[in-house]
């Protein structure tokens, strides 16, 4: 019988302890909690400026931890449940907030666009990415805002171009016009045989992918979308030429189009790939294993200095249901938006701070490229959010993807977009 | 009330009470789920939009089928990935159980080695294969090379034509000691009689494995059997981890794609449908080989 009820009250711990843990680990919480993901704690000096405002402010404790996978579903299914386990998020691009911004569980941070935050303050169109449509429709707001940038640009290995001659000046010869097929071919053949590891890389996977496309659109036209706003450019000339010259250079080889962005770095990285269109930080990242900045140079596609390129950032934000919003923005205004969080990051992975007010003393490297980068930078735009990003994300994936492979026929690709995203919400969530 | 009724009455309580954790658990983390996504495939529901699921009947299902191209990518990729990794899991883990039954020694041995991979976590073995078929460093290639076959090595899982049926492999290779574990449990319990009333009768050892064991064994081939079916379906882990559903969309599998539309679009609605379509494929795939297979003795 004693064993009996040993054995009862066991059951009956195991059932209800769970309850308890739960009901404790709520209660617990008091203090500022903020959460990023993995790679901004290695590319941001996150724990050093979460220590400084620990100590300009000895009352409070900023709770720091490293967030898992981003999962939305189960951050809102907390929010409509009124609580969050954390106030400040640091990191999230566009495509990622999407879901939350239209949903409305953000805080507008608005407010906070004063003083050395003030909206003047801030470089070229970074600050516009964190500006929205309220989802009610009246008006627009800041639910996110950009701390770093990142400019789709073209790099080059310096070395590389020297012996393929397209190097003039002390700077790399320009890409030969979009409207010169041959000789812009033959550019790229050129490097193609000096570098082992391929001529230039893209990585086509769901990110990417549109920067891949629609920044050179945007260069030879000055816009990448269609003229009513329903998606990218799918219909123009300059569409179908540049689908056709990304077939034609995988066909001939000079093109290495990678699939995941591990495989595009790691290549880039070998020092034996002639050129690379990706984020300038990440071109910047060979220059951590050669410790030599002047071993690349940057260019833009031909027409993106007048035209711009695609930009795209990492925002902070807070949850609506946080407790700590007031002191949330001083953490954000303080520690986020420090000198030394966002020269840091440049000066060791690249990243462009979004004030411009840090473009000056403080910066160590690749002072001589920024003139490239900041022109380049300030004409630039960002991707759309269409109200169905997602999915229309994913249906061009299924057919950009194959023909810039050459796996499908330009036209056949672009007409099943067309067909296929009709009826899509193109309603853009960003302010325009 | 009686001391024997008192009895009874607390017999069944403490029934109830052991039983507990475990209904609470089935109800909650299984029955609930089940029905509940169930009526979520009848609705169109965006988890971070809308306050409540709209009901739109069987709409969702048919829109799903006739006008999403995705899914009909999704259903045509897990055909091409179910049938080689039928075949292969199952046929040769029977060959492999069929002659490990005839070894003298070392039965054990051999049967532990061809489980070991069972214990092994589908991430992982997403992981290791990624590396076995590295483009530039993996083993698989240089293998081939090794052998005079380099103009076969290519990157495997970047290609498209080839992505999808890596995945096949590394799945069969940690699958198929589960079937082989069932069909030597099966192979030894066919009486040693038979065989050797049939080896007296004149025939071979084919003759035996066709006229003897594959008879004798088909309570556990139907096991294994819809054991692989349902495996051949449930496929999320390996495109997740190895090719996230690429190279573009060429390992975009049913379960993956369920997993996309409702933790990436958060449209839970379009998300159980796809999820219930799966299901009823797995059922009906498995009732047509109840049918084949199963004994009416």
């Amino acid at each position: 019988m004693e064993r009996k009820s040993v054995a009862i009250v066991l059951v009956l711990a195991i059932t209800i302890t769970p309850l308890f843990v739960l009901g404790w680990q709520a209660q617990a919480e008091k203090n500022l909690r903020v959460y990023a993901p993995p790679w901004i704690h290695k590319k941001f000096p996150l724990a050093e400026v979460t220590k400084d405002f620990e100590e300009n402010h000895p009352n409070i404790n900023v709770n720091l931890e490293k967030a898992g996978k981003w999962s939305a579903p189960k951050y809102i299914t907390e929010w409509k449940g009124g609580s969050t386990s954390f106030d400040v998020f640091v990191g999230g691009s566009g495509s990622m907030l999407g879901p939350v911004i239209s949903g409305n569980w953000l805080e507008p941070l608005g407010d906070m666009l004063h003083g050395t935050m003030a909206k003047d303050e801030f470089v070229g169109g970074f600050l516009a990415a964190g500006h929205y449509k309220k989802p009610n429709g009246d008006g627009t707001y800041y639910p996110a805002l950009p701390f770093m940038g990142e400019v789709a640009i073209v790099g080059v290995n310096t070395e590389i171009m020297k012996k393929s001659g397209l190097w003039e000046d002390g700077k790399p010869k320009p890409i030969p016009s979009f409207s010169n097929t041959e000789a812009f071919m033959n550019y790229f053949e050129k490097i193609k045989k000096n570098a082992p590891v391929g001529a230039h890389i893209q990585i086509w996977d769901r990110e990417f992918m549109q920067y891949n496309y629609a920044g050179p659109i945007l260069a030879m036209t000055g816009a990448f979308q269609e003229e009513n706003g329903k998606g990218f450019d799918i219909t123009s000339e300059a569409a179908h030429k540049w689908l056709g010259m990304l077939q034609e250079m995988n066909e001939k080889g000079v093109g290495e189009w990678v699939t995941t962005d591990a495989a595009g770095y790691s290549k880039w990285k070998t020092g034996a790939s002639g050129s690379f269109y990706a984020a300038q930080g990440h071109i910047m990242e060979l220059v951590s294993v050669t410790e030599d900045e002047s071993d690349i140079a940057y260019l833009g596609w031909p027409g993106s200095k007048e035209n711009g390129s695609i930009i795209w950032t990492h925002s902070v934000w807070v949850p609506k249901v946080s407790s700590k919003v007031q002191l949330a923005k001083q953490y954000i205004r303080e520690a986020i938006f420090s000198a030394k969080f966002q020269q840091w990051s440049f000066n060791n992975y690249g990243k462009l701070p979004v004030m411009e007010a840090y473009y000056g003393d403080g910066i160590t490297w690749f002072q001589d490229q920024m003139d490239t980068i900041l022109s380049i930078a300030n004409a630039s735009k960002p991707i759309p959010l269409y109200a169905d990003i997602d999915k229309y994300l994913d249906i061009m994936k299924k057919y950009l993807v194959d023909s810039a492979f050459g796996r499908m026929e330009v036209d056949k690709a672009l007409n099943k977009i067309k067909s296929e995203t009709e009826d899509l919400d193109f309603n853009n969530l960003r302010a325009e | 009330m009686s001391q024997e009724l008192k009895r009874k009455l607390w017999d069944k309580t403490k029934l109830f009470i052991f039983l507990l954790p475990t209904l609470v658990f089935i109800f909650g983390f299984i029955g609930f789920p089940i029905v509940f996504s169930g009526y979520l495939s009848f609705t169109s529901f965006n988890y971070a939009k809308d306050a409540l699921p709209t009901f739109i009947g069987l709409q969702g299902y048919a829109d799903m089928i006739l006008h999403d191209s995705l899914f009909h990518t999704a259903l045509l990729n897990q055909i091409k990935f179910a049938i080689p990794y039928f075949f292969i899991t199952f046929f040769a883990s029977l060959i492999l159980a069929i002659l490990i039954n005839e070894l003298k020694r070392w039965v054990t041995l051999f049967q532990t080695i061809y489980y070991m991979p069972m214990i092994i976590s589908m991430s992982l073995v997403g992981i290791t294969f990624s590396w076995i078929m590295n483009p530039n460093l993996g083993l698989f290639n240089r293998v081939l090379q090794l052998v005079g076959l380099g103009s076969l090595t290519r990157n495997w899982f970047g290609d498209p034509s080839t992505a999808l049926y890596g995945l096949v492999i590394a799945r069969s290779w940690k699958m198929m000691g589960f079937t082989l574990v069932v069909f030597l449990g099966g192979l030894a319990s066919i009486p040693g009689d038979l065989r050797e009333a049939a080896r007296i009768d004149g025939a071979n050892f084919w003759q035996e494995v066709v006229y003897v064991i594959l008879p004798n064994l088909k309570p556990y081939l139907l096991i294994g059997g819809i054991w692989v079916l349902i495996n051949s379906f449930k496929v999320f882990v390996l495109p997740q981890v190895v090719t996230e559903g690429g190279p573009g969309f060429a390992t975009l599998t049913l379960y993956y794609y369920s997993w996309k539309l409702a933790f990436e679009r958060l449209s839970m609605g379009a998300a159980s449908q796809v999820a219930y379509i799966t299901a009823f494929i797995i059922l009906a795939l498995a009732a047509v080989m109840n049918y084949f297979l199963s004994t009416s003795d």
